[in-house]
């Protein structure tokens, strides 16, 4: 032990000390808006490729300390404001003012998944979405995926993220989209489960939605896509937010679907505290939840907790620490007993039956300079799931697993030149089960990665990276997958960006496809431990255009893509087993074409707008028909008002009737082909009583404000109508 | 400001109308389960003495006219089924519900459509060398009705008419 303490401390020295020899300078100054020269608050100054930054104060003034001389891009960034980016030469102590010009339209700016580091998003050259501070605000929801229900092309189930149709219907196993949080995975060790309701929301501060093929910078499963959920990070000053939230489903229209005199509630109570101390931060988030649910077998009672402490060592160095809770107690029927009663279970299912999910995760992250420009990033975290239903282990509806997955990972940002950066890093995930179901099995995925990123003429972004992931478990096969990527972006006048991006993808199968054994339904599904892992190909080429039409400031974004995957693992029917068997397969060869489009503008400072539309085309090349349980459109729309302390949205969403899904499910499944297609509209209100001596706000949201029925999926009636009342306190 | 009311007043047009109800599923019932050869799938006869496997759900037993219970919708057959397994899942529409007495009975077609052999029915107790009649409410869906069958030891039977 105290070995081990020696090297890490001399470790420790080796890497600061070229920091402590190099000279030192600084830059400071403020930061207005251009039009009236007001000083801004809250403006974040970043030195781009580094991990310096610093936040203006009450007068608008920054200052950034410990520079190492040389050329910097400097971005500074403010909500509401355009993105500013400019290249110096720092050579001693610099004082330099900025003055951000008002944004007409509300656009993201930055993000930091394209390529693991903040990145002006005009650069990335995938299509991304972005769900901003803001969007989080004026909203009454109680979890993490009613506010993503709106993202175009993204659909949200309770256990899997879909994203331009990457997945279908899986069973409960394997995404084909990663989950991170603050850059930590989040898939379960087990099923390789994608839950983002685990997250309480309170913590969220932007949630960033990388669309295609991530897997050369994020390797296993981020083929789909990926999914970043960046938390808030304590700023200004101490700040204790208590969130109390309750509302009812209304009685749905139909008397078949009452199976209850009373009303249903879903009542929430979150609590989150943000301390920001000179060099130390702490985050602390609960969160309680009971939902009485508007069908009659899925109610549930969970607790979320979630905290981060962040400590700056000097001004080159971070250490951060999370730690994150989630226990959920909740009924464990899969299906309707059928449309006719939506509300109700199948016959044979026991009202008693629940099942306790329990989550816990910690990670450390530890940021530092080594000499001149470079950054080196350590993180080491563990996510352990358990799931266990209240049944005999005898039944043979008894489930359980315990599973752990760690992740470390290793990685240096070298600045090489201006605007040039090389990324490259090693990154290894342990898996590790012990279920009723899978048995007790091991999983361990070694990767190394590297990617490069320069401008040229300052118009030309190209960015280009591989990564090589070697994927060893239990009884099967040793897998060997090279994943490069390549991409580039063209500006004009910050107008105009156009981009293209080639990119292969993968997902090894989780240990529950290949070693599940259980009965399902009549079914077993049995074990299949040869499973290859999936592989697929993306390309894109988009462009987004900033025009001013009829006097008004309007963001166009437009894309056509292309998928094409083999082995796509889907469990199938086996009917040549002996027996009535679901077993996981490496089946289809597919393809996804598509094209996406959308449109913000801001009709006046008060009201913006916003409109997308995206067209898929998901064939199965096995049988030339459409890919099971996927859908053509998506339509999605939103109307934000803000007056003063009063703010309103409209959201709307429509995904077309999913054509086809698996006509086997009839022997588990009663109505499993009753579907129609998605109209979601959600009405949000709130209002800011900021004049108290502690200032509150009041929300009011209807969702499913159409009181419209629709299917999740198969079997599952989607929630109905629920009107909802919050109380925000800050207290600082 | 015209783009976004007309957006929201089309999407609310378009929403009032259709969704799920609870009347878009079947309204009949089903039963279901699985055919369980104990004599293994080894002992399955020749394909040219077993051109098709059925399940069938009949008003009584032994079934005097099925063809015309068929046609008059008194009994109901599955798709045709997998052969020379050990297993096999079925699944049958009942339309007319409720059906106060209902006997499950496995079938072989060994020529033309009235060449039929019954292999098994639904029986509670194994031992039993009688079968077991069930009821049928409407809009139910019966599952685990498993249907077992012996190929040497197959139930006595009158011609199927």
């Amino acid at each position: 032990m105290i070995m081990l303490r020696n090297i890490l401390i001399t470790a420790y020295f080796i890497i600061l000390l070229p920091n402590l020899l190099l000279p030192q300078i600084q830059i400071s100054g403020y930061i207005y808006d251009q039009v009236d020269n007001k000083p801004l608050i809250g403006a974040r100054v970043i030195l781009d490729g580094t991990i310096l930054g610093a936040i203006t104060d009450q007068n608008g003034r920054y200052q950034i300390s410990k520079i190492t001389p040389g050329w910097y891009s400097i971005i500074v960034l403010l909500p509401g404001y355009r993105t500013l980016k400019e290249t110096i030469l720092l050579s001693k102590d610099t004082i330099i003012n900025f003055y951000l010009q008002y944004q007409d339209i509300i656009k993201s700016e930055v993000v930091v998944t394209a390529s693991r580091r903040m990145q002006v998003l005009s650069d990335v050259p995938v299509s991304m979405s972005v769900l901003e501070t803001e969007y989080f605000q004026n909203k009454n929801y109680y979890e993490l995926k009613e506010y993503m229900n709106f993202i175009p092309s993204v659909d949200v189930n309770s256990d899997n993220i879909s994203i331009r149709g990457s997945s279908g219907y899986q069973f409960g196993s394997g995404s084909r989209v990663t989950l991170l949080l603050d850059g930590f995975p989040f898939l379960s060790g087990d099923i390789g489960e994608a839950n983002i309701n685990i997250f309480p929301p309170e913590i969220v501060s932007r949630v960033e939605v990388l669309k295609g093929a991530g897997s050369a910078i994020y390797g296993n499963s981020a083929m789909g896509g990926v999914v970043n959920i960046i938390t808030k990070i304590p700023e200004e000053q101490t700040l204790l937010l208590a969130k109390a939230s309750t509302g009812f489903y209304t009685m749905p229209k139909y008397d078949e679907w009452k199976y209850t005199n009373k009303i249903r509630t879903k009542n929430s109570l979150a609590l989150t505290y943000l301390l920001p101390r000179n060099s130390m931060k702490l985050l602390l988030a609960t969160q309680f939840l009971n939902d009485e649910s508007y069908r009659n077998f899925n109610r549930s009672n969970g607790i979320n907790f979630f905290g981060k402490f962040i400590n700056q060592i000097g001004s080159a160095s971070t250490f951060s620490f999370f730690t994150l809770l989630n226990y959920k107690f909740s009924d464990d029927a899969s299906y309707w007993k059928s449309v006719q009663y939506a509300t109700l279970p199948p016959d044979d299912y026991d009202l008693s039956r629940r099942i306790t999910k329990r989550r816990l995760a910690f990670g450390a992250d530890f940021l530092s300079t080594i000499g001149k420009n470079s950054f080196f990033s350590a993180k080491s975290s563990l996510f352990a799931t358990d799931f266990e239903s209240n049944l005999p282990k005898s039944d043979i509806n008894y489930r359980q697993s315990t599973s752990y997955s760690n992740f470390n990972e290793f990685q240096i940002t070298h600045h090489l030149f201006e605007n040039s950066f090389l990324t490259t890093g090693i990154n290894l995930i342990n898996n590790w089960v012990h279920s009723q179901q899978y048995g007790t099995r091991k999983q361990n995925v070694l990767s190394t990665f590297t990617q490069a990123e320069f401008k040229m003429f300052n118009k030309l972004n190209a960015t280009g990276g591989i990564r090589l992931d070697l994927d060893v478990s239990d009884s099967s096969d040793k897998y060997f997958e090279i994943s490069p990527r390549f991409g580039i972006t063209y500006k004009e006048l910050e107008k105009l960006v156009l981009r293209s991006s080639v990119g292969k993808g993968f997902r090894v199968a989780t240990i529950s496809e290949r070693f599940s054994s259980v009965r399902f339904s009549g079914f077993t599904i049995e074990p299949n431990p040869d499973l290859s892992p999936e592989r697929s190909w993306n390309f894109e080429i988009g462009s987004s255009l900033e025009i001013d039409i009829f006097g008004k400031k309007s963001l166009f974004d437009f894309s056509i893509f292309y998928s094409r995957y083999n082995n796509l693992i889907e469990p199938q029917f086996d009917t040549n087993a002996s027996t009535p068997t679901i077993r996981f397969f490496n089946i289809s060869e597919a393809e996804i074409k598509g094209l996406d489009f959308s449109t913000n503008f801001r009709l006046s400072k008060n009201i913006d707008y916003n409109l997308s539309f995206v067209y898929l085309d998901p064939l199965d090349l096995n049988t030339k028909d459409i890919l099971k349980f996927r859908s053509k459109f998506y339509f999605t729309s939103g109307l934000n008002l803000s007056f003063e302390k009063l703010k309103m949205s409209v959201l709307y969403k429509y995904v077309s009737k999913i054509v086809k899904v698996e006509e086997q499910l009839r022997f588990i499944l009663r109505d499993y082909y009753v579907r129609v297609p998605v109209h979601l509209m959600d009405l949000n209100l709130s209002y800011n009583f900021q004049n108290f001596d502690i200032p509150f706000e009041v929300t009011f949201s209807i969702q499913n404000l159409l009181d419209y029925y629709y299917v999740d999926l198969v079997g599952n009636l989607a929630p109905t109508r629920f009107i909802s009342l919050g109380v925000n306190f800050r207290i600082k | 400001m015209k783009v976004a009311f007309l957006s929201l007043i089309f999407a609310i047009l378009v929403s009032c109308q259709g969704g799920v109800t609870p009347n878009d599923g079947d309204r009949e019932s089903f039963v279901s389960g699985f055919i369980i050869v104990t004599s293994g799938s080894s002992s399955w006869p020749k394909e040219d003495s077993c051109k098709e496997l059925r399940v069938l759900v009949v008003p009584e037993y032994p079934p005097y006219n099925i063809i015309a219970d068929i046609l008059e919708g008194r009994a109901y057959l599955s798709d045709t089924l997998a052969r020379f397994i050990d297993t096999i899942p079925y699944l049958v529409k009942i339309q007319r519900t409720p059906m106060a007495k209902a006997f499950i009975l496995a079938s072989v077609r060994y020529g033309t459509i009235v060449q039929q052999r019954m292999i098994g029915f639904y029986k509670k107790n194994q031992k039993s060398k009688v079968p077991d009649s069930i009821y049928i409410n409407k809009g139910i869906y019966l599952k685990d009705l498993n249907v077992y069958v012996d190929f040497y030891d197959l139930p006595e039977q009158e011609p199927i008419k």
